[in-house]
C-alpha cells in the first residue's frame, strides 16, 4: 500500500490500513473498500483518504460490530485524533455523494477540519484494479465529479 | 472500460449484492465486481419525527416496562409519562421504527409527527 500515514487503531478505526482511514466493516460491506484500496493515488498531493459509504449528510461506520452513522461534526472528531491530520493538507472523501449538495457533509466536514475537503458530487464506484469514477449509475452514463469544500463556505449552525 | 450488465472480464452476468448500504455487482464466474453505496430512504429521511402518547394508554407493568426500556425513565416516571401524554423521543427514521415496534407489542397508543411513511 503506498502513502505515508501511519497505521491508526482507535477503536472505531479498527481495519484502518496505512495510507486510509477506512470505516468499512469486513464482508460485502467492504467491497468498495477492498477495491478502493488497489488505487494508485492514496492520500493525494497530501490530503488522507477518507473511505466510508456515504451519502449528502452522513457517513457510516462499523464499530464494536454495529453500524453508526455519523453526521460530520461526529466525524470530523474522530478524523482529527488521526495522527496524520495534523500535517495533512485536507480529506479526500472516498464516499458517495458526500459533495452533493453544497451544505452537506463535505461542506460542513471542511467547516468542522478547519482543512480542505474534496467529496464526490454523486455515488463513486471502485473497480477490482483501485480506478474509481463517479457517476450516478454503474454505466457511467451519468458523470459526477470531485469538488473542492474549503472551511466557512456554509455556516456552522446548518450542520446536520 | 465501459461497464455493462456482463462482466468485462469473462463475460458472464453480474449479480448484484447487497449487504445494508453496501452495493455490489460481482460476476459469480471469476469474481470481477464493482462496489458502491446504496443506501434505503429511510436511512437519508433528515426529519425529526416525535412519537407521542395518546388517550386511552392505562398504566400496567408491560407498559411501563416498555416505556423504561425506551426512553430509560423509572416506573413512577413512566407512569407521568402515559398520564400526561407525554413525549416518549424525538429522533430519525430508523429510531421511530425501532421504538415504534416496542410499543406497539406493549399495546400503548401514540402518534408520530410529522406523518411518518415507513
Amino acid at each position: 500500500m503506498k502513502g505515508n500515514s501511519p497505521l491508526f487503531e482507535p477503536h472505531a478505526m479498527r481495519g484502518a490500513r496505512v495510507g486510509d482511514i477506512s470505516f468499512m466493516g469486513n464482508g460485502r460491506k467492504a467491497d468498495f473498500a477492498r477495491n478502493a484500496s488497489r488505487r494508485k493515488d492514496v492520500d493525494p498531493d497530501g490530503l488522507i483518504d477518507v473511505v466510508a459509504h456515504g451519502s449528502a449528510y452522513i457517513i457510516e461506520i462499523e464499530s464494536g460490530g454495529k453500524t453508526i452513522c455519523l453526521n460530520s461534526r461526529e466525524a470530523g472528531r474522530l478524523i482529527k485524533k488521526y495522527p496524520a491530520f495534523k500535517k495533512s493538507k485536507g480529506i479526500r472523501l472516498l464516499s458517495c455523494s458526500t459533495g452533493s449538495s453544497s451544505e452537506g457533509f463535505a461542506q460542513h466536514l471542511a467547516n468542522s477540519l478547519g482543512k480542505v475537503v474534496f467529496a464526490p458530487t454523486k455515488r463513486l464506484w471502485a473497480l477490482p484494479n483501485g480506478h474509481m469514477y463517479v457517476s450516478s449509475d454503474r454505466y457511467n452514463t451519468d458523470k459526477g465529479e470531485f469538488m473542492k469544500f474549503i472551511p466557512g463556505g456554509v455556516k456552522h449552525g446548518n450542520n446536520r | 472500460m465501459v461497464i455493462t450488465d456482463k462482466c468485462p472480464e469473462c463475460s458472464a452476468a453480474l449479480e448484484e449484492k447487497r449487504e445494508g448500504s453496501a452495493l455490489t455487482y460481482i460476476c459469480s464466474k471469476c469474481g470481477w465486481s464493482v462496489a458502491t453505496t446504496d443506501f434505503e430512504p429511510i436511512d437519508l429521511d433528515q426529519t425529526v419525527y416525535s412519537i407521542t402518547l395518546i388517550d386511552g394508554n392505562v398504566p400496567s407493568k408491560r407498559k411501563l416496562s416498555a416505556l423504561s426500556k425506551i426512553t430509560g425513565k423509572n416506573f413512577i416516571e413512566c407512569s407521568t409519562l402515559i398520564k400526561t401524554n407525554g413525549v416518549v423521543m424525538s429522533g430519525k427514521a430508523r429510531k421511530v421504527i425501532e421504538y415504534r415496534d416496542i410499543l406497539n407489542d406493549a399495546e400503548l397508543k401514540f402518534d408520530i409527527n410529522p406523518h411518518f411513511k415507513y
